[in-house]
């Protein structure tokens, strides 16, 4: 038995709503209800039924009443067994409730307990009590004695404890994150109970944690208004504390640190992202908006995206969607993701203006971090959400993206079926586009990523679009829509249907484009011209105030803030409601879903539009002012770097201090770049703040800031031709600042295995710059000792090898005075650079040794040094060794992802695959080669062509490949390829051209490249009988007896020095000479297992007999 | 009314068109290995993009604003639009990766020919009618156009690929014309990194400059 009176009276029998009766029957159940358990006396309840004034019979009728009412209420009762829930005592009668239900008591419970969670901070637990408890109001209570007087008290007590629940319940969905539900509960609330200053706080503060920031003010504004009108007093004092605070944006108005679960133990702790507001909106699936464009058609399209979600569950997915702006990339995916099962990351990037390197992801990663608590967030990712590194060293710049990357990709596989969405990627930064193809080319299943760019922008991309469809992305174009579908978007669009004749017209005007058709239909008139005079048209039709308002918005970019605009428009935020809410309402902006108080263009046409009417001169002064005010506003705020600066670059021209501004911001966005894994962005950052200075009128001092930075944000990038161009700059301004001179001359020496010069690069600015300092600087100091290091290093480059110790040492010697461990390893590092060649073959080997011995060695260090291990381990035939030795630089490699560094042990791997016999050498650039920057990518080249060459050598095919052999000579220039060439030549009877080419070339110095180019020469000799050569190098050779013949660090391994010194001597005709030589030869090349060089040495023995 | 200079911009990008394909054609024809095909491929679907916003723009909004002002003129502009209509296969062959590089080299090369004789066309029959008709908001409209057609990305490249192929005057007018930034980014980085970029295309060196180079 049950009986429901929050609403109409339900009497529930057997689960059966059964009539109680007429109305003054239901009047005696309503009143003994409102006082249950009690018994009130037979002559109040007949007054109170018949209002005061009951008529003669009324005690005989109650008592009819009360009978038909025990039928109801005991159906099961005997007739003559005593009641027991409308019991009679004395002279009246009461309602007990000990076996009847009353919704009123499971209310009371509920709101009881859901009070008892709220204050325990249990709010999952509170929302669920609380929303069931409200669930039990099924209209007004005691609806059918409302009009009563006796029934207000009660009905009032319990109307107030509604209130409070739903004020309750509001605060625990806040507390929750969940603001559209408060926000869609507490709207109408406030309209019925304009009084209730508590749900405005609540509604207030959910506005503001959804990042509507204006719709949070506009509450407050209504709260105002409705206290001052209906009760002429002003807001209490919370409200007001809460109105500054969200002028102030203040910090505390976000919910406080909220695990929601129980966090995960393996999350790492200095994971602080929680407190973004970023965090707080990020939710599983971005909210379809009310103002979500009209979406007609695209079946095939949607058909399209749910195959490659379905597949993605067996293999990752890249999609690729491209389209003319406004067909409707957006909506498209929009709409495919709110049918997604999985969480969805979605980043864009800004078509106007600008924002930090790899902006995009940090918002796909913040979105997933917040759908996906579960995962596992590694530490780079973590780290890169907090903020990044403090810094991130030279030499680990490479590695440090890498590992980025890699972390990445791990979290990703980790989520789980995933969709990621990168929009506009035509406008991406260089990183986003790594990242981008790095994680196309790691994708595992459950991965589907579709990336959106303009189709008439792609040649922005070719690179990165070529990268995908190798990893076999799947493009998939948007074009107009269809004439049946132009006018279903019409007819939603303007509630007319337009007819197909006049839709095909349309049609023809706007080539289907989605957003042309819905602002034609919007401005609802014939328009001339193109979709940018329709949406103009548009825009002066709300005005001139908002017309002025939107046009100072597009300067500040797609997306822009209510209170920085609020500044640059000269007025209050207050004032910028009404021009805003008529832009929202137009359609023409939307409130942004991911950060406080910012406001987005619905389209980047829409800032197109707004922007073609203005001079270049009045764009410029409004950027002047925007960059002021986000100057005063976020001056200190690193994330906002690259778009201060952006804006003050636009306002250099007005004059030195836009332009100082200019230089100054342009300055910290590379920093920032640099520290959020972007060194090629940094470079176009230092290159802006260069350009900058020349109005700025800056001194040479603080262009050398500038051309440091950005000589090292290039090294960084993997691109040494350009970083050595900014060194150069950076000598010229250091001018007679010799400690600056050194710096700059450092910064060119990188941080790999090799000097990272090209060949023939002619570094006279870096020798009469470290000649100078080693002149005139005392040499107590560590500019004196680096200066040393580096001239070494120079000497080599520039033919005068033979100083190259003596100058390598002292620096050493120096860096040992100065007791300075960093610098004794930075000079130990250059002196490794400093000995290339065959002459050094001792030193190098124990400057490794030596630096290997060192305390606290990087681990790119130590894989350097290593590597040079690894190649005299090979020169001396310990190819056991070697190769374990390889083995465990790997290891240390597969920590620190340094793909240049990897990329060398790769070339190791390949040179001693080669010489050994190894079948299918190549596998192990594999792995490296999609990591590679662009001056690896080089080395990398200098690898295959090796490999190439080698492979020719072996079987002897010079001949046919003399064309490919003349081109690389044509366009490297090296010595070595000379006479290669003149080799192939001979193999072709091209005699004469062969021996000009051998007489004429001269050996080059004796560099990394002289062994290689002496062999080269030495068998061309032979097979042209040039014998005064073929002496030549049997000399040269001479010294380096009982070794293998290693090119770099193991790109190539040529056999033995005594099996060419063997073939030399065979050719001179002095074949007892030739034996010796070539027994050692035999001997050395078995111990290393050696495969080809073996067999021939073994083969030019055989003539010796 | 406006003069000659406010059409530097217009007149910039046929100077570009006028010689790329050209240079292309030959190029496209014998590419050295792998790395120069993609640049190659790169720098072709740049100038074929940029064309295809040019005319874009010309029927979409110079045109119609012309007729719009000079009645008379619609049906020399009508024959204008229709050329746009023939070159649009020879675009799209030319953009066909589908078909390797050398094989497109024809197409190129009549491509050359054919855009050398629309833009012979268009500089004689439209921009007498540009000057008489246009206005300083009009031009300022176009260049902002332009601009945002160019993109950030691919600004430093579109600007060395016009300043390697317009006369000293032109070049002179159109460096005047640019945002002090603008300028010296240019004159700094973004010419010598094009100058490279140029050698790595074509194999020679870029017409040198003295504009540029001081």
């Amino acid at each position: 038995m049950r009986l429901n009176v929050l609403g109409p009276m339900e009497l529930v029998v057997a689960g059966q709503v059964v009539p109680a009766g007429p109305p003054k029957q239901r009047a005696l159940l309503a009143l003994l209800t409102m006082h249950a358990d009690r018994v009130l006396p037979a002559d109040l309840l007949a007054d109170r039924l018949w209002s005061g004034n009951p008529p003669a019979g009324a005690q005989g009728s109650l008592q009819v009443y009360v009978s038909n009412l025990r039928r109801r209420l005991e159906p099961g009762r005997r007739p003559g067994a005593t009641p027991t829930v409308l019991v009679s005592a004395a002279d009246g009668y009461g309602l007990m409730t000990g076996g009847l239900d009353l919704d009123t008591g499971d209310f009371e419970t509920l709101v009881a307990a859901g009070s008892a969670y709220l204050a325990e901070g249990r709010h999952q637990e509170t929302a669920a009590a609380l929303a069931q408890a409200l669930g039990l109001w099924r209209g007004t209570p005691y609806a059918d004695v409302r009009s009563e007087e006796w029934a207000q008290p009660e009905i009032g007590r319990l109307e107030q404890m509604r209130l409070d629940t739903v004020e309750g319940l509001a605060a625990a969905l806040l507390e929750l994150g969940r603001h559209t539900d408060v926000v869609a509960r507490l709207d109408p609330f406030v309209r019925e109970h304009p009084l209730r200053e508590r749900a405005w706080e609540l509604l207030v503060l959910a506005h503001y944690r959804a990042g509507r920031q204006a719709a949070a003010l506009e509450c407050l504004r209504r709260v105002r208004d409705v206290l001052a009108g209906e009760l002429g007093i002003d807001p209490g004092p919370r409200l007001r504390e809460l109105e500054g605070a969200v002028l102030r944006q203040d910090t505390t108005l976000l919910p406080p640190e909220r695990p929601a679960a129980p966090s995960p133990p393996q999350r790492p702790p200095q994971r602080t992202l929680t407190r973004t507001p970023e965090q707080t909106t990020a939710r599983r699936v971005p909210e379809p908006a009310a103002d979500q464009p009209v979406f007609v058609g695209r079946e095939s399209a949607l058909e399209f995206l749910d195959e490659a979600a379905k597949a993605s569950s067996a293999a990752g997915q890249v999609v690729l969607v491209d389209g003319e702006p406004g067909v409707g990339k957006t909506s498209l995916l929009k709409r495919f993701i709110t049918t997604a099962d999985v969480p969805v990351g979605w980043g864009a990037s800004p078509d106007h203006e600008t924002a930090p390197a790899l902006w995009p992801w940090e918002r796909i990663l913040r979105d997933l971090a917040a759908a996906a608590p579960q995962a596992d967030l590694p530490d780079e990712v973590g780290t890169f959400l907090s903020g990044g590194l403090e810094a991130i060293p030279a030499s680990d710049a490479q590695g440090a993206r890498l590992r980025f990357f890699e972390a990445v990709g791990t979290f990703l596989g980790g989520v789980g079926p995933v969709t990621v969405v990168l929009e506009d990627i035509h406008a991406a930064d260089d990183a986003t586009l790594r990242l981008l193809v790095h994680v196309a080319s790691t994708a595992r299943p459950g991965l589907l990523l579709v990336a959106t760019f303009r189709r008439h922008e792609a040649s922005a991309l070719t690179g990165t679009l070529s990268a995908l469809s190798r990893l076999g992305a799947r493009r998939l174009g948007l074009d107009g829509l269809a004439t049946e579908e132009v006018r279903a978007l019409v007819r939603e669009v303007s509630g007319r249907d337009p007819g197909s004749r006049k839709a095909e017209e349309l049609r023809g005007r706007t080539a289907g484009n989605p957003f042309f058709l819905a602002e034609l239909a919007r401005a609802g008139e014939e328009l001339p011209q193109g979709v940018l005079d329709v949406v103009l048209h548009r825009v002066a039709g709300l005005g001139q105030e908002t017309t002025r308002v939107l046009e100072l918005a597009a300067v500040m970019g797609d997306e822009f803030e209510a209170g920085v605009l609020a500044q640059v428009a000269g007025g209050t935020v207050g004032d910028l409601l009404p021009p805003l809410d008529a832009a929202l309402a137009a359609g023409l902006i939307r409130e942004s879903s991911y950060r406080l108080g910012v406001y987005e263009f619905a389209h980047a046409l829409v800032t197109d539009a707004l922007l073609s009417r203005r001079s270049r001169l009045w764009r410029a002064h409004v950027h002047e002012q925007v960059a002021g005010v986000l100057t005063r506003v976020h001056g200190d705020r690193d994330d906002r770097a690259a778009v201060i600066a952006r804006h003050w670059l636009a306002a250099a021209e007005l004059g030195a201090e836009p332009a100082r501004m200019a230089m100054d911001y342009c300055a910290r966005a590379a920093r920032a770049a640099l520290r959020r894994h972007a060194p090629d962005d940094a470079a176009t950052s230092w290159q802006e703040a260069l350009a900058a200075a020349e109005p700025a009128g800056a001194g040479p001092a603080e262009r050398f800031e500038l051309a440091v930075g950005l000589a090292e944000s290039r090294y960084a990038a993997g691109r040494f031709d350009e970083g050595y161009e900014a060194v150069e700059q950076a000598l010229a301004m250091a001018g007679a600042d010799l400690d600056k001179a050194v710096e700059a001359a450092d910064i060119a020496m990188g941080h790999g295995v090799w000097v990272p010069f090209r060949y023939g690069l002619d570094v006279a600015a870096l020798r009469e710059a470290t000649d100078r300092a080693v002149r005139e600087l005392p040499p107590s100091t560590p500019a004196w000792a680096t200066a040393q290091a580096v001239r070494a290093v120079v000497l080599a480059q520039t033919g005068r090898e033979d100083e190259v110790d003596a100058v390598a040492s002292q620096a050493v010697a120096a860096a040992e005075r100065l007791g300075d461990p960093a610098l004794l390893r930075r000079v130990l590092h250059l002196r490794l650079l400093a000995m290339q060649g065959q002459d050094f073959i001792e030193q190098r080997a124990a400057t490794a040794r030596r630096l290997l011995a060192e305390p606290d060695l990087s681990s790119q260090l130590r894989a350097i040094a290593q590597l040079h291990l690894v190649a005299d381990h090979v020169e001396h035939g310990r190819v056991p060794q070697a190769r374990a030795l390889l083995a465990e630089t790997d290891a240390l490699l597969r920590d620190l992802h340094n793909p240049a560094l990897a990329l060398q042990a790769a070339i190791a791997h390949v040179g001693l695959d080669l010489f050994q016999g190894v079948p299918d050498p190549a596998r192990h650039y594999e792995p490296v080669r999609a990591t590679l920057s662009f001056s690896d990518l080089a080395y990398f080249e200098v690898g295959m062509l090796a490999v190439r060459a080698e492979t020719l050598i072996q079987e002897d095919r010079f001949g046919e490949e003399a064309e490919w052999i003349e081109e690389m000579f044509r366009r490297t220039g090296m010595a070595g390829l000379a006479y290669v060439l003149a080799y192939a030549l001979a193999d072709r009877g091209e005699h004469e051209r062969a021996r000009r080419l051998l007489r004429e070339t001269p050996l080059p110095p004796r560099d990394y490249h002289w062994a290689m180019a002496a062999m080269c020469r030495l068998h061309a000799a032979i097979r042209l009988g040039e014998t005064d050569i073929v002496r030549e190098v049997y000399d040269a050779f001479r010294p380096f007896a009982g070794l293998l013949h290693v090119s770099g660090t193991c790109t190539t391994i040529d056999g033995a020095y005594d099996g060419h010194m063997g073939e030399a001597l065979l050719a001179l005709g002095d074949r007892e000479g030739a034996r010796a030589h070539l027994r050692e030869a035999v001997r050395l090349l078995e111990q290393a297992g050696a495969g080809y060089w073996l067999a021939r040495a073994r083969q030019a023995l055989d003539k010796c007999t | 009314m406006i003069t000659e200079e406010h059409l530097t911009g217009f007149l910039m990008m046929h100077a570009g068109f006028r010689a790329e394909f050209g240079r292309l054609a030959e190029a496209c024809a014998n590419p050295r290995d792998d790395t120069h095909e993609e640049l190659l491929e790169e720098q072709l679907a740049l100038v074929l993009d940029m064309l295809h916003a040019h005319h874009a723009h010309e029927d979409a909004v110079l045109w119609p604003t012309l007729a719009g002002r000079a009645p008379q003129a619609a049906d020399v502009l009508a024959e204008l639009e229709s050329e746009h209509a023939v070159l649009d296969p020879l675009i799209a062959a030319a953009s066909d990766r589908g078909m390797p590089l050398p094989g497109r080299a024809p197409t190129l090369r009549r491509l050359h020919e054919v855009v050398n004789e629309h833009l012979d066309h268009e500089e004689r029959a439209v921009v007498p009618l540009m000057l008489r008709h246009l206005t300083l908001d009009d031009v300022e409209a176009d260049k902002r156009r332009a601009m945002d057609d160019f993109g950030r990305r691919r600004v430093p490249v579109i600007f060395g690929w016009l300043a390697s192929s317009a006369d000293t005057g032109l070049l002179a007018a159109s460096y005047a014309d640019l945002p002090v930034v603008a300028r010296l980014m240019f004159r700094l980085f973004w010419w010598p990194a094009y100058r490279r970029r140029f050698t790595r295309l074509y194999g020679t060196t870029a017409p040198a400059n003295a504009l540029l180079e001081s």
